[in-house]
């Protein structure tokens, strides 16, 4: 970040390369919709790019650039929230690329049935490795407060299973 | 277990969790198994627990299609090229809700007006409509002229009104983008939906320094044409006369991103080419 703030647009290149598929994942799956998902992925990036002049280098990047997408993406579920269903399109590629509604990633369909403060914890501590205490600064939570919400996200998991296709 | 603290039932719920969380859930230490064993309460638990985990499938990445791809990095170099923050000009495209604070004046004026416009955008991609040709008056020479001289193009067709706020600010934004791309092929025009007389339209035009063709359609015929929903309205048509995105509400044409997507459709390899 500190070198694609000086101008070195390749650094950038090797940043998105190695967040892209994560960021994108993260979005699809905390969204569970792939309209909303491509909007945000654009946002974060958008906004990290916007950001760099102001980028602390003390800070981990992989924290604070999945704390970007976090926030974007709980904007994007109080959004939704409002807003009637036909009028929430997000950018798209083509409809073509998003008509697998059917094929959805199968993490994706699975925590689709938690409440998005509990997916969010689990996508982050399951499936990218974040620590209860990184977390916790993310959310703005304890460590306690994120390992008590994981548990209740577990046990809700089993709750409110859905059948398998 | 003589000799060894007893395990707190209210603690082991931590630990089995850290345990099922980190996939252990056949490693459990001796300690933990054997409290597992002889207390019923954490065997239930633990057994919850490793049935909601053997939910969770394993992970596999998910790339976000070419296009998001393109545009981000378009941004980067965007950026980086004008060597400023353009977080304020994004916050104007991007927020729907939140204002954003754009110079003073008209400039502050049409931000309020974009932001409570609600913009949206809807790529239409593989199955785009072909754009529809039409015929209309042109207010700079009052004569008719036809969309269709305009094939084979690539196309920022926008539908406005003296009468819209918006439209105006947008107005400029398109002819700084008019005038950067004109050179590589790019054609910009406007289309009037004023029920007034072209005079009074063309004024307008002339007042605010247009250089590309300004049409006008008083019958309301070219707005049926292309279902608009309002003012302003636009659409990016391909060099094959494929409208490839719809955009409801105003834009800063020229910021990075439009300026991106526009010349990413003047790029863009047609069959044959």
């Amino acid at each position: 970040m500190v070198r694609f703030a000086a101008g070195d647009v390749a650094a950038f290149d090797e940043l998105y390369e190695h967040y892209e598929a994560p960021i994108y994942s993260f979005c699809l799956r905390f969204l569970s919709d792939a309209d909303s998902a491509a909007d945000a992925f654009q946002e974060i990036f958008m906004r990290v790019i916007d950001s760099r002049d102001s980028y602390q280098p003390r800070e981990r990047f992989r924290s604070w650039v999945f704390t970007v997408a976090r926030r974007v993406c709980v904007d994007r579920v109080r959004e939704r929230a409002h807003e009637p269903l036909e009028s929430a399109r997000g950018i798209r590629e083509g409809r073509s690329s998003y008509e697998e509604i059917d094929d959805r990633d199968e993490v994706e369909r699975v925590l689709s049935v938690l409440a998005p403060e509990h997916r969010e914890i689990l996508l982050l501590h399951r499936y990218y490795g974040f620590s209860y205490g990184e977390i916790g600064e993310m959310v703005g939570a304890t460590e306690a407060a994120v390992k008590q919400k994981t548990y209740r996200a577990l046990l809700s998991l089993r709750n409110g299973r859905r059948p398998t296709p | 277990m003589t000799g060894r603290e007893r395990i707190d039932c209210d603690a082991m719920s931590e630990v089995l969790l850290e345990q099922v969380l980190a996939g252990a859930t056949d490693e459990l230490n001796d300690e933990v198994r054997a409290h597992v064993s002889e207390c019923a309460r954490c065997q239930a638990e633990y057994d919850g627990l490793r049935q909601a985990y053997e939910l969770l499938p394993p992970s596999s990445p998910a790339h976000p299609p070419a296009l998001l791809r393109q545009r981000v990095r378009s941004y980067a170099r965007e950026s980086a090229e004008t060597g400023v923050s353009t977080q304020t000009t994004m916050g104007l495209v991007r927020s729907k809700w939140r204002l954003a604070t754009v110079g003073a004046g008209l400039a502050i004026a049409a931000t309020l007006a974009i932001v409570m416009a609600k913009p949206d955008i809807t790529p239409v991609g593989e199955l785009a409509a072909m754009a529809p040709v039409f015929e209309a008056i042109d207010v700079s020479t009052g004569t008719v002229r036809s969309f269709g001289e305009f094939k084979g193009q690539t196309v920022l067709l926008n539908f406005w009104a003296t009468w819209c706020i918006p439209c105006e600010s947008e107005m400029a934004s398109m002819e700084r983008l008019y005038r950067r791309y004109r050179d590589d092929g790019l054609v910009v025009v406007a289309v009037s939906v004023d029920r007034e007389s072209r005079h009074k339209v063309l004024q307008w035009a002339e007042q605010h320094g247009m250089t590309f063709p300004v049409f006008q359609d008083a019958s309301g015929e070219v707005e049926q044409l292309y279902r608009t929903v309002g003012v302003p309205e636009s659409f990016v048509i391909d060099r094959t006369g494929a409208i490839v995105m719809r955009i409801s509400g105003p834009r800063v044409w020229d910021d990075p991103v439009h300026s991106a997507l526009v010349r990413d459709v003047l790029n863009a390899k047609t069959p044959g080419s």
